[in-house]
């Protein structure tokens, strides 16, 4: 639309939209007002179109700004100081929580679905890139592989030059690079951990364009191809990102069944966030998967070490120097996800620090170099952040009517029940329907809940005293080999819905004996059903300490390749995949050959090579045949890398998830805390008759571990 | 109507189990096929079931006879054999004299076979340079390679690809086709071969036949790969190569006349 | 599908089925081909006589009197190993005749444009004073193992003929 008329519209409707947002209502009038609203809202829902999505926004939040208008004015008056904190703390909290909401809406409307740039036909004129894969303490295993796919990238192998930077300084390393034809760089020290690591290597490599991976995000064939292109359209490209996709479930999707089936923790930011992100230019860099510009990073001093996210502070560097940043939505690499509950949680939180700490000692809101869009971005991210505060808050506020009979908002149940339905069921509506494929609904309040507690701390000192707090490495590749009940990682949580049960319990007596305990239903009611729901999100989120064992050392990864199994008859029988591993993989059975006929080999055939491995065999049966590979010299493993984890197509889904449900959305947490109490029983019952028959069961596990 | 024409510039590389297995296939997909054998070895009725003893053949009175289609033996609904049969060195010289000198020798013993449209007739030839090859020529629609994945096959493309081999190349139908066979992905050599037969002949390559066991199980049994063990990889192998062959020789596949061989004795 | 195409896989899912895709196998058949001499020198063109493992085992074209009979001692000499281009040369005369009368005409020898016949090493020294002998027999009109190199030749004294010409 043409910017005068709509800014022409925009001063017309003023007026309308004051009106909205200030006039108060009755509580019948706010009543058939919002429920109207709903109404017209669920209506346009039936059209699909983006223009339809932008009224709902505009609705959403008037509707929204209202309800915080009326708080503000209405709400705020307070019996005693004590109550006027915690009020005031509780509408701070909502404050928040309608600004990122708002923040949600801008970001989704105005998202850049970047494509890939093709190269150019002529291959020398394609930069070169050098590929960094620092590590310090993980084990061979996991980095090994990595090498190995990087190693299987399509680029001129004249313009790629792959380094594992060790700083653990390990001889083991240094051997397996010689063995695999990569580079080993070590430094004198460990100063400023993986950045520092970074930094000292661009002193001796030249690569024009710097890729760094993390040591277990095995990259697939085509990601420089897909990725460098951009670098010589634009040259003023310092970064190109790309998402961290797993390929291992996370403590999530690990110990929730219904995790596993909805859009993962991930989604969302590697998806509507960073698209947000990348249509204001204001991309930042994750710390792997990405392709950066040598020059813009020589420009900023190397990869900054201030604080504990190096990396987004790089890039926030990298932009103030009128440098670009930009975010391909495609998974071109694969990482393991934390393994435990107890890892997610770290990590988290030190994502909350650092983030808090660029906030402190390089704010974004000020200094020069950033456009006003960026800096918004940047505001947003950081504020994301600091819901540890406000989610506590959120969980626990009921308690104070409940268990301390305070009054924080100064307004009868009824008419707060007005204002809160319809700014609540629209926002959960319209996020619902605007990126309701990356995430489902109240799966956003279940992984922050899981954090809040924790993040409490150490978000305020990172606030108040940013240079403080080490950088602790995330562990990645460890096997858990019991299940068991992380209780002290969700002690909080178990703390919390004790109390909020104990005031759910006090209010139902309340209830029921009004005449002994005077108090209004109507208020007990909402509070009551408002620690319902906290509790909810609670059990779930405690839910996901309930640890189980990992089985396999290697993951599955979901393929169908043709194969070819080899007998040691010498017959050999075609069939397909239907799982692959590094340690195995699983087939159709193609015929009863297998009775008598032992399988010695298995031949997978990709397009760019065939390739035979060396197989034992685990399990066979009419259907389905278990293969386990035998200890594998470099140059096949790098050829199974090839076919398990470097495909090109390893990660990408070929449709996106159902769009989400959000009644659906919420009986699949119910469920979540259903099997919480009906497993753990179990378990407990599993154990008692494991311990009997102790001995027979290991040699098999054994075997199950390894594939 | 199309004549393709199966040959080798050496000896047991699987050109009469390639040359049988590919009139099984065509046939198994509904086309008419005739299976010729011109190697006085006569190797290839013992892949469609006729026993050792019986070597009744048209090559004995070739020279005599204008017709040689009464000879043919029906070894299922879609599928025809025309053995070469026992012959004496006298018949055997008889035959190829008239092959070097009688310019229309094949195309009138086999016209009754050849006016038929939608018939394909498949020709096994011997091994190396012979008479048989040279008198084809003129005749054959197509012309299929086989070699095996080794350097002694290898070695020969050269001859092979510089027109050496067969004086001129096919001028106008639907050329010259290589298959490479026993190809073992286990074994370096092997592997390192087929991968440089695959990248010199790019569209020219038909399919490369894994070495498998039920190849020599099925031609011990007389019947084709796909009826002992159709999941075997060379089973597969064959199949796409007669898809191919069935879309080169523009044969309509499909049109769900006829599905399964059967064997010519139903005991 | 008889092979897994990961590239257009990755083209469809992401739609963008003309995308310019470059692949740069590993092992682009490069390491294959210095591996085994058959396969460089097919690559090659074949005709690159400078292909093969290593030249000095490259056989060369027979000298001429490689087999002549009397003045043995030429025989014994070392030969030097030529490594001029091959043409079939023709022997010379006096060997030739011989040769022509005692045994009966080999098949045309194959006509290839490249190697001729392995170049016998240079005989040992110390056989010197026992061939004279044998080799007059062997070459004499009347030697009747001589004259029938047919099927009926008994292998054994065939070979050992063979054998004590080196």
């Amino acid at each position: 639309m043409n910017k005068l008329l709509f800014s022409f519209l925009l001063l017309l409707a003023l007026p309308l939209i004051v009106l909205i947002i200030i006039v108060p209502m009755s509580s019948d009038n706010q009543y058939i007002f919002g429920f109207i609203c709903i109404a017209i809202v669920f209506i346009l829902g039936v059209s699909k179109s983006k223009k339809i999505t932008l009224i709902m926004f505009v609705m959403s939040t008037l509707m929204s700004l209202r309800y915080i208008y009326w708080r503000a004015t209405e709400t705020l008056h307070f019996n005693s100081t004590l109550e006027a904190v915690l009020g005031i703390a509780l509408f701070m909290t909502e404050l928040y929580a309608l600004v990122i909401l708002l923040f949600g809406y801008i970001q989704t409307t105005w998202s850049l679905k970047r494509t890939i740039e093709p190269l150019p036909d002529d291959v020398s004129l394609w930069p070169t890139v050098d590929i960094y894969i620092p590590t310090y303490n993980e084990s061979m295993d996991v980095v090994r592989d990595t090498v190995l796919a990087a190693q299987c990238i399509d680029y001129p192998k004249d313009k790629m030059k792959i380094y594992v930077l060790d700083d653990g300084k390990r001889n083991e390393f240094a051997v397996f690079c010689a063995d695999a034809g990569v580079g080993y760089i070590t430094r004198n020290d460990n100063k400023h951990a993986k950045a520092g690591n970074l930094n000292s290597a661009m002193k001796v490599t030249q690569g024009e364009l710097i890729t760094v991976f993390d040591c277990d995000h095995v990259a697939t064939r085509a990601f420089l191809q897909a990725t460098v292109g951009s670098f010589l359209i634009d040259e003023r490209l310092a970064l190109i990102q790309t998402p961290h996709y797993f390929y291992s479930p996370d403590p999530f999707e690990r110990n929730l069944s219904e995790a596993s089936k909805v859009p993962n923790e991930g989604a969302l930011f590697y998806g509507p966030v960073q698209q947000g992100n990348d249509n204001w230019n204001a991309t930042f860099f994750c710390g792997s998967c990405a392709v950066i510009r040598r020059t813009a990073l020589e420009e900023v001093g190397g990869f900054a070490v201030e604080t504990v996210t190096e990396d987004a502070h790089t890039a926030l560097k990298m932009q103030r120097l009128g440098w670009g940043s930009a975010f391909l939505a495609l998974p071109l690499a694969a990482g393991l996800a934390t393994e435990r509950l107890g890892l997610h949680v770290v990590q988290r939180t030190r994502w909350a620090r650092g983030m808090t700490q660029i906030f402190r000692v390089d704010n974004p809101l000020f200094g020069r170099g950033l456009t006003w869009q960026q800096r918004l971005c940047y505001l947003n991210a950081m504020l994301h952040f600091q819901y540890g505060l406000p989610r506590v808050i959120f969980c626990t506020a009921p308690l104070i009517y409940l268990l301390f009979n305070l009054n924080i908002i100064a307004s009868s149940a009824g008419l707060i029940f007005a204002y809160v339905l319809p700014h609540l069921v629209m926002s959960i509506y319209i996020n619902s329907r605007a990126t309701g494929r990356y995430r489902y609904s109240f799966w956003g309040e279940v992984y922050e809940t899981v954090m809040c507690f924790h993040l409490v701390i150490p978000t305020m000192l990172a606030m108040i005293s940013p240079k403080h707090g080490k950088f602790n490495v995330t562990d990645k590749g460890a096997l858990l080999d019991d299940n068991y009940f992380d209780f002290h990682i969700v002690r909080p949580h178990i703390i919390a819905v004790s109390l909020l049960l104990l005031g759910v319990t006090w209010g139902v007596v309340r209830l029921f004996m009004p005449e002994h305990y005077g108090a209004n239903p109507q208020v007990i009611m909402l509070n009551i059903g408002w620690a319902s729901f906290s509790m909810i999100i609670l059990l779930a989120s405690i839910a996901v300490a309930r640890e189980t064992r990992q089985v396999r050392k290697t993951i599955r990864v979901d393929a169908t390749i043709p194969a070819v199994l080899h007998f040691a008859s010498g017959a050999a029988m075609r069939t397909e995949t239907l799982d692959l591993s590094m340690g195995g993989v699983r087939l159709k059975t193609p015929d009863e050959r297998f009775l008598d006929d032992p399988i010695e080999e298995v031949e997978l055939a990709l397009k760019s090579g065939v390739v035979s491995f060396p197989v034992e065999v685990i399990d066979v049966d009419k259907s389905v045949t278990r293969l386990m590979f035998q200890e594998l010299p470099i140059e096949k493993r790098r050829e199974l890398v090839r076919v398990v984890l470097a495909r090109a197509d390893a990660w990408i889904r070929d449709k996106p998830h159902a769009p989400d449900r959000p009644l659906r959305s919420f009986l699949g947490i119910l469920r979540c805390i259903f099997e919480l109490f009906y497993f753990s029983w179990q378990d407990r019952r599993e154990k008692k008759q494991w311990r009997k028959n102790q001995p027979d069961v290991k040699q098999g596990q054994e075997k199950e571990q390894i594939i | 109507m199309p004549l393709v024409c199966v040959c080798s510039p050496k000896g047991g590389v699987g050109k009469t189990t390639v040359a049988a297995n590919l009139a099984y296939a065509l046939a198994r997909s509904g086309s008419k096929v005739l299976v010729v054998d011109f190697d006085s070895q006569n190797a290839l009725r013992l892949h469609f079931g006729v026993p050792i003893a019986d070597n009744r053949g048209f090559v004995a009175q070739s020279g005599t006879l204008s017709d040689w289609s009464q000879f043919i033996l029906k070894v299922g609904p879609n599928l025809f054999l025309l053995p070469c049969g026992e012959v004496t060195e006298n018949e055997r010289i008889l035959f190829e004299d008239n092959l070097m000198n009688e310019p229309m020798f094949i195309q009138r013993g086999l016209s009754a076979v050849l006016q038929i449209p939608d018939m394909v007739v498949i020709a096994d030839m011997p091994p190396g340079r012979n008479a048989a090859l040279k008198a084809m020529e003129a005749v054959a629609d197509m012309r299929i390679f086989v070699l095996l994945a080794d350097t002694a096959s290898l070695s020969l493309l050269p001859l092979i690809e510089q027109h050496k081999f067969m004086n001129k190349p096919l001028n106008n139908k639907m050329g010259e086709y290589y298959v490479v066979n026993q190809s073992d992905m286990r074994r370096t050599l092997s592997r390192d071969v087929t991968h440089f037969f695959e990248q010199r002949l790019q569209n020219k390559l038909l399919g490369t036949i894994h070495r498998d066991e039920c190849v020599p199980e099925a031609n011990a049994s007389q019947r084709a790969i796909m009826d002992i063990s159709p999941v075997s990889a060379a089973a597969f192998d064959l199949d796409q190569i007669s898809k191919k062959v069935a879309v080169i020789l523009g044969l309509s596949v499909g049109d769900g006349a006829y599905h399964h061989t059967a064997s010519i004795y139903s005991s | 599908m008889s092979k897994y195409d990961d590239v257009q896989q990755f083209k469809n899912k992401i739609n963008m089925k003309d995308i310019d895709y470059k692949e740069f196998p590993k092992d682009d058949g490069s390491s294959a081909l210095h591996r085994w001499a058959i396969v460089e020198q097919v690559a090659e063109g074949g005709n690159g006589i400078s292909s093969g493992i290593e030249r000095s085992m490259q056989p060369t074209p027979v000298s001429a009197t490689e087999f002549s009979p009397a003045p043995s001692l030429s025989l014994n000499q070392p030969t030097q190993p030529n490594v001029a281009p091959a043409q079939n040369q023709a022997l010379p005369r006096h060997v030739s005749h011989d040769f022509k009368q005692t045994i009966p005409p080999v098949s045309e020898p194959n006509r290839s444009e490249q190697f001729a016949a392995p170049v016998v090493s240079s005989a040992p020294q110390s056989s010197q004073p026992l061939d004279t002998k044998r080799f007059k027999k062997m070459f004499s009109k009347k030697t009747p193992s001589a004259g029938n190199t047919g099927r009926d030749t008994l292998l054994k004294p065939l070979l050992e003929m063979i054998a004590s010409c080196r």
